[in-house]
């Protein structure tokens, strides 16, 4: 088995907003490790945006352990948290959340800008993750020159931009039709073997779960079952 | 250097925004502009005539000296102690006193006034024979008092000239209308005193017969060595009453001293803090208003960028990256708005100012401020106010454009910034 990449102990998370108090998660225990592609699924409002946004840093939990990397990051504070993000985090949006203002191969190198890597170096590594997601030719182009699905591929090539230990992406299908919805699920599939990318995808779509290689379901907070996608190990070595 | 990167691609390509946002800033600085020169100009201005008012303080031997007034002199009454050359030196090294005139009055021919009047006779208007005579110092900034002692007005001379600073050790004289028609003297006429000759420069408007000689001149000719008052100038309105008791003090109780009544000064004086107080306000208020202006708009425009900022906390932009990017930003589109700024106000200004100050009109320049004559340099033209000001871009305005510019950009952008900043990304990118 291979190393352990994020670990939960007795995870929980409320918001309380007013005198009411949700209890989005509930003393989750998770397990995830290095290599793996896990799909969250359960209903809405089940607690799976509000886990993955907690794996990704994006969030802190109210309670109970985060292991990322070793690292318990809910006790990092905000700017060692956003370190986090920008070496080690790869998000993807349901709604892509591209820059308008910037083109497709901006978009990808913005994440390097903060990292400091020369000019150079970004446009080479933009232009190679343009051209993995299939959108070489298409760097000069503004989001609203592109299609939903080659926008969200960009934001994928964006997720991937820092060389990150995980992606973690939000429904990231929910904006697409059946031929995008499959685009960008084998894009993620093909990091997930070809680099060994841990991937973990949130969604309610059970075909778009189904083509993983675990499924936690969540159900009010707490995980219900988890069980194991078509995208098997086995399946992982042919391809 | 990612910071500017970023900038430049936000700014060049949301033109539309970016517009906006200088040509609101630029209006709002323009106006301010507009309204501070407004301001500028009723400071200097009312500076300039509080500065020309002169603050005055009469001495006087206590004891009737001589008489009570040269028009209606009462021969040998009262204390006969006047203003020797030992008053006027401790007058004159007062702290504060600017400038000291001395005036004495007296008939030409002494003895032929008193003569067959005994105490109690009296000397009104002279006569052609034996005219009143002034002796006073023309060196003071105040004019040539007309009557003699306090209550008189100034010298308004009709023909030839006025007797200057630079007369005031020669034998220049003023003669008096009726004087002049009575004896035939004109300018260029000699008269002799006591063996000195005297030149007319001057005549003026008078009905009395009366010359007006410089003070050293007169008073060796006539071999006076006390002047009947003293016209002490106090350097500011602020220091009349200090200045009246250390007189006092340093004179003794054998002179009176006392600040001249003056109606003029003292409603002047309430009308200047008053304009200093509005136009003061004036510029504040346009101040306030046009840097909450400029918040509100920053904070709507940047508010519409809350969700970007989530973004760029989630690909791990870092706090200090956001603000700095969201200060640079505003103090860009303030710096930028400046020109905008000067062309409107420029262009728009003198309109706005003759709306503001037009009805100020000529009514408040001054009329001569009554006993003393004061020498009052009011600006010519229908508005004084409107004369000293000026819209040209000059490096002074520009540079003071540019500073409250900088103080605006830097407090519209920190408002948004800092509340974009206590967001969590996820809060943030929720926005729409
Ligand atoms: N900021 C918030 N304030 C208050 N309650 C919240 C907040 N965010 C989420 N919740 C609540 O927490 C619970 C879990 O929300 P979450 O977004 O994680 O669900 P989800 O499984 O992602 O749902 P969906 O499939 O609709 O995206 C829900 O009941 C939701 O209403
Ligand atoms: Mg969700």
């Amino acid at each position: 088995m291979s190393e352990v990449l994020f670990k939960t102990e007795k995870l929980s998370k409320s918001y309380v907003s007013g005198r009411r108090t949700v209890n989005a998660l509930e003393e989750i225990d998770l397990v995830i490790r290095r290599g793996e592609f896990v799909a969250i699924t359960g209903h809405s409002g089940s607690g799976k945006t509000t886990l993955l946004n907690i794996l990704a840093c994006l969030d802190r939990g109210s309670s109970g352990k985060v292991l990322f990397d070793g690292v318990d990051v809910q006790k990092l504070g905000a700017s060692e948290l956003n370190r986090v993000r920008r070496d080690k985090v790869g998000f993807v949006f349901q709604s892509f959340n591209l820059l308008p203002y910037l083109s497709a191969k901006e978009n990808v190198e913005l994440p390097m800008e903060v990292g400091r890597l020369r000019k150079e170096k970004r446009t080479e590594r933009s232009t190679d993750l343009l051209a993995s997601v299939g959108l070489e030719g298409r760097g000069d182009h503004r989001p609203n020159q592109l299609s939903a699905g080659e926008q969200q591929r960009v934001a994928i090539a964006r997720a991937l931009a820092n060389g990150p230990s995980a992606v973690l992406a939000d429904e990231p299908t929910g904006n697409l039709d059946p031929d995008n919805k499959a685009a960008v699920i084998s894009i993620l599939r093909r990091l997930n073997i070809e680099q060994g990318m841990t991937v973990i995808m949130v969604t309610h779509d059970g075909d778009v779960a189904e083509r993983s290689e675990r499924i936690v379901r969540l159900a009010k907070g707490k995980i219900r079952s988890e069980g194991r996608g078509k995208f098997l190990r086995t399946e992982r070595k042919e391809t | 250097m990612p910071i500017i990167l970023h900038f430049r691609r936000n700014v060049l390509r949301n033109r539309t925004r970016a517009l906006v946002i200088v040509v609101m800033v630029g209006l709002t600085l323009g106006v301010f502009l507009v309204l501070s020169q407004v301001g500028n100009s009723i400071v200097a201005y009312t500076g300039e005539v509080e500065a020309s008012v002169p603050n005055i303080i009469t001495v006087q031997p206590a004891n009737n000296f001589i008489g009570g007034g040269y028009f209606s002199l009462t021969i040998g009454a009262g204390s006969t102690t006047g203003l020797d050359a030992n008053a006027s030196a401790i007058v004159a090294a007062t702290p504060n006193v600017v400038s000291v005139q001395r005036v004495f009055t007296q008939p030409l021919d002494l003895s032929s006034a008193t003569s067959g009047a005994t105490s109690g006779g009296s000397f009104t208007c002279g006569s052609a024979s034996n005219p009143g005579v002034l002796g006073e110092d023309t060196t003071s900034q105040l004019k040539l008092v007309l009557g003699g002692l306090s209550g008189a007005g100034a010298v308004d001379v009709v023909e030839g000239r006025s007797l200057a600073s630079s007369d005031e050790n020669s034998t220049t004289a003023l003669v008096s209308q009726a004087y002049a028609t009575a004896t035939g003297k004109g300018i260029g006429s000699n008269m002799d005193v006591n063996g000195t000759e005297f030149t007319v420069v001057g005549i003026f408007s008078q009905s009395c017969y009366t010359l007006i000689f410089p003070y050293p001149a007169a008073a060796s000719a006539l071999g006076i060595t006390q002047a009947s008052i003293l016209y002490v100038v106090v350097n500011q309105y602020q220091n009349l009453a200090t200045s009246l008791s250390s007189l006092q003090s340093r004179l003794g109780s054998s002179f009176n001293v006392q600040i001249l009544a003056n109606a003029d000064r003292s409603s002047l004086q309430g009308a200047i803090s008053a304009i200093l107080l509005a136009a003061n306000f004036g510029e504040y208020a346009a101040l306030a208003s046009g840097a909450g202006i400029v918040v509100v708009v920053f904070a709507m425009i940047n508010s519409r960028r809350t969700k970007e900022f989530g973004l760029l906390k989630a690909l791990g932009f870092g706090n200090a990256h956001i603000l700095a990017e969201m200060l640079l930003e505003s103090l860009v589109f303030t710096v930028v708005g400046l020109p905008v700024a000067l062309a409107i106000s420029y262009i728009a200004g003198p309109g706005l100012a003759q709306t503001i100050l037009g009805g100020v009109g000529a009514s408040t320049q001054l009329a001569s401020p009554g006993s003393g004559g004061a020498n009052v340099s009011a600006r010519g033209g229908s508005n004084p106010f409107l004369q000293g000001i000026h819209f040209a871009p000059t490096l002074e305005v520009v540079l003071f454009g540019l500073a409250v510019t900088l103080i605006l950009g830097l407090l519209g952008g920190l408002y948004p910034a800092v509340r974009a900043l206590r967001l969590r990304p996820t809060e943030a990118l929720r926005h729409e």
